[in-house]
């Protein structure tokens, strides 16, 4: 039964993914982006995180696809612009494109049998992964902090540039 | 089989009587519990907690509708529907059946594949929420222990829902509402989270169920000191920008964007936008209700013994009924009262004034209970 | 069983809408003449296409949004943990939440929240 689930939530999630890629129309692709974020959430419920699961929707469904259609509104690429669809030297990302492939294949194919279920997952609770957040991991923790604000930074630095003067 | 059926009959009267005992397993919870025994059981509980949901939306929907327009003509000193039904009760159910039977219309430049998908966003984002919102202990679907995270992340997909609607409509109007909304709806989002933390930082829980049962002592909102009163503030300010009602509707705004992001959506269609938006005030209210002020449970007062008893005779329903009604009062209220504000205004509220008070608030509260000074004294 | 409910209710919100859907269209008209499907602005000839540029105010907005609403997921576990990692726990999220005021302080001062 779980098995079943996991099956056909990794099927919509990589049906998701290359609609993503393929799509045309941008705003398509951000729509199966979203699908293959939700079927990640329900990977992570079928591994009993359900925190994770909502993180997952609340951050990427929640604020990137937010921000991707926000991004898509304001270059707001016309049709025409669509169609030449083609990157300089699009041909060259396949050969990064196919190494990673080869290489989730090479993970699967080690993991011998055991590559749906992989193993029994750890029992965690919310409180549990804050006391370890806090206790263990505080320098990460704050440094993703100093981390988000360079992001910050980086962002208002780069769409400001032209409003310092006026 | 047979005891599920007897249950359900039981499950009606109790949940109008004075239930004593608080710790009464979820609909949910019953169907796991039945589902080793028999299979038909289990489907019965999960049946009836679908069925419930459904029915809770409609009359919801057809009530708050009524409400809404007969409080907006108090307001404006006029008497609102009154011809169909008795008062114009049945007004409601006659505009759906109006809008049922409207042609449906789809706009020729749209997209139709996102045209669609946007109202099932949506409904579907305000139905997940709903099946969390606990009415009594019996009346209660689901009880996740993520609780309210899971609510706020299926809030979610109501925004996605709204600008991909506003996108795929191909409408100035539409669009540039959806913008707004998006933009207004994210903003706010931040301190509503922050102040529905100060609950989970007192708790210590995301449950909903636990959240109400932590508060047989007395409500948060009095037991958590200034700062509940202020997360209870921000949480209604910033509920009311979520929904984007007045003085927050700039997404619609009639007066300069037609209809904002469903200016293209008509007859059922457009119902069903309209259907969520009056659902999510409900639950905006259900959960300011449940996180403050003691959800189902009864308001007590330290010392006074016979008004507890008779407090205690009212049933949770009834209690949580009240709670709600009052606070989706509160919102027709401000809706009626306000103009409405500019989107720098908006954005300047949330981001210069609401955003740092409430992370400023998160941490008094963390003092607080590290203080721990809350629980004791107050009407509890 | 809870997931399981929440997964039939997402399934239930989508029958809902295309039932709906499919009742209204057994009721409903057809619309006979096609300006009807035409966008409505004002009742005037459409001028341009509705998918403008926008202000890149929004994108920045949404930006700031995904900062404090990654902060917001990692607040919600200290939350839950507080009462039992106590004073150390409120120094270190005094010092998460004041890097981030920081960033919300910066964003001010390059008069982020000032636009349009």
């Amino acid at each position: 039964m779980e098995n079943l689930v996991f099956i056909l939530l990794s099927l919509l999630a990589v049906l998701g993914g290359l609609g993503t890629v393929s799509m045309r129309n941008p705003v398509h692709s951000v729509l199966c982006l979203l699908l293959t974020m939700l079927c990640l959430a329900g990977h992570y419920i079928l591994l009993q995180a359900p925190f994770m699961a909502a993180v997952q929707i609340i951050v990427y469904a929640g604020a990137i696809i937010i921000l991707f259609l926000f991004v898509i509104v304001l270059l707001n690429l016309r049709d025409d612009v669509l169609k030449r669809r083609t990157l300089p030297m699009g041909r060259l990302y396949y050969i990064p494109a196919g190494l990673a492939v080869m290489l989730v294949l090479t993970g699967l194919f080690r993991a011998g049998s055991n590559w749906i279920s992989g193993g029994p997952a750890p029992e965690g609770t919310i409180e549990a992964l804050g006391m370890e957040l806090f206790t263990k991991w505080v320098y990460p923790f704050e440094l993703t902090g100093v981390l988000l604000l360079a992001a910050m930074v980086g962002a208002v630095a780069m769409t400001r540039r032209d409003k310092e003067e006026g | 089989m047979k005891a599920a059926w007897i249950t359900t009959a039981l499950l009606a009267l109790h949940s109008l009587s004075a239930a004593r005992d608080w710790t009464q397993p979820t609909l949910a919870e019953r169907a796991a519990e039945a589902a080793g025994r028999s299979p038909w059981e289990s489907a019965f509980w999960i049946g009836l907690g679908l069925a419930g949901t459904l029915a809770a939306m409609t009359l919801l929907g057809l009530s708050l509708v009524y409400a809404e327009r007969k409080i907006a003509a108090r307001f404006q000193c006029r008497l609102g529907p009154t011809r169909v039904g008795w008062r114009g009760t049945l007004q409601t159910l006659a505009d759906t059946f109006k809008l049922i039977s409207k042609a449906d219309l789809v706009p020729r430049d749209a997209d139709r594949l996102l045209f669609f998908t946007a109202p099932w966003l949506v409904v579907s984002g305000m139905l997940l929420a709903l099946v969390n919102i606990p009415a009594s202990p019996l009346l209660f679907v689901v009880d996740l222990n993520i609780g309210l995270l899971f609510i706020s992340a299926v809030g979610a997909l109501s925004v996605l829902g709204i600008l991909l609607g506003g996108w795929a409509s191909n409408n100035k109007w539409s669009l540039l509402g959806s913008m707004r909304a998006g933009a207004q709806i994210i903003s706010y989002e931040l301190s509503l989270t922050l102040s529905l933390l100060v609950i989970v930082l007192f708790t210590g829980s995301l449950s909903l169920g636990e959240i109400v049962q932590s508060q047989q002592e007395g409500w948060w909102l009095w037991r958590g000191h200034l700062p509940a009163m202020v997360a209870f503030l921000v949480f209604v300010i910033a509920s009311t920008a979520e929904l984007n009602r007045t003085p927050f509707d700039l997404a619609e705004g009639e007066s300069e964007l037609t209809a904002g992001f469903h200016t293209e959506y008509s007859g059922l269609r457009f119902a069903l936008f309209y259907l969520a938006e009056f659902l999510n005030m409900f639950i905006a209210a259900g959960l300011a209700a449940t996180l403050f002020l003691g959800g189902w449970m009864p308001l007590h007062i330290a010392g006074l013994q016979t008004f507890n008893r008779v407090m205690d005779f009212i049933p949770p329903l009834v209690w949580f009924g009240l709670k709600t009604g009052g606070l989706i009062f509160v919102f027709m209220w401000l809706r009626w009262t306000f103009p409405r504000l500019r989107i720098d205004q908006l954005l300047k509220l949330e981001w210069r004034f609401l955003l740092p008070l409430s992370m400023v608030n998160l941490l008094v509260a963390a003092l607080v209970l590290l203080l721990g000074v809350y629980g004791k004294g107050g009407p509890a | 069983m809870n997931y399981l409910i929440v997964f039939l209710e997402l399934l239930l919100s989508m029958a809902l809408v295309v039932g709906a859907l499919a009742f209204s269209r057994l009721l409903a008209p057809r619309p006979a003449v096609q300006t009807e499907s035409r966008p409505y602005e004002c009742g005037a000839e459409l001028v341009g296409n509705a998918r403008v540029r926008f202000h890149a105010g929004y994108y920045l907005v949404a930006l700031l949004f995904l900062v404090f609403d990654v902060e917001a997921a990692f607040l919600y576990p200290w939350a839950m943990a507080q009462a039992q990692v106590g004073l150390v726990g409120l120094i270190e999220i005094v010092v998460f939440i004041s890097i981030l005021l920081l960033a919300l302080v910066y964003a001010w001062k390059k008069r982020v929240l000032e636009w349009l």
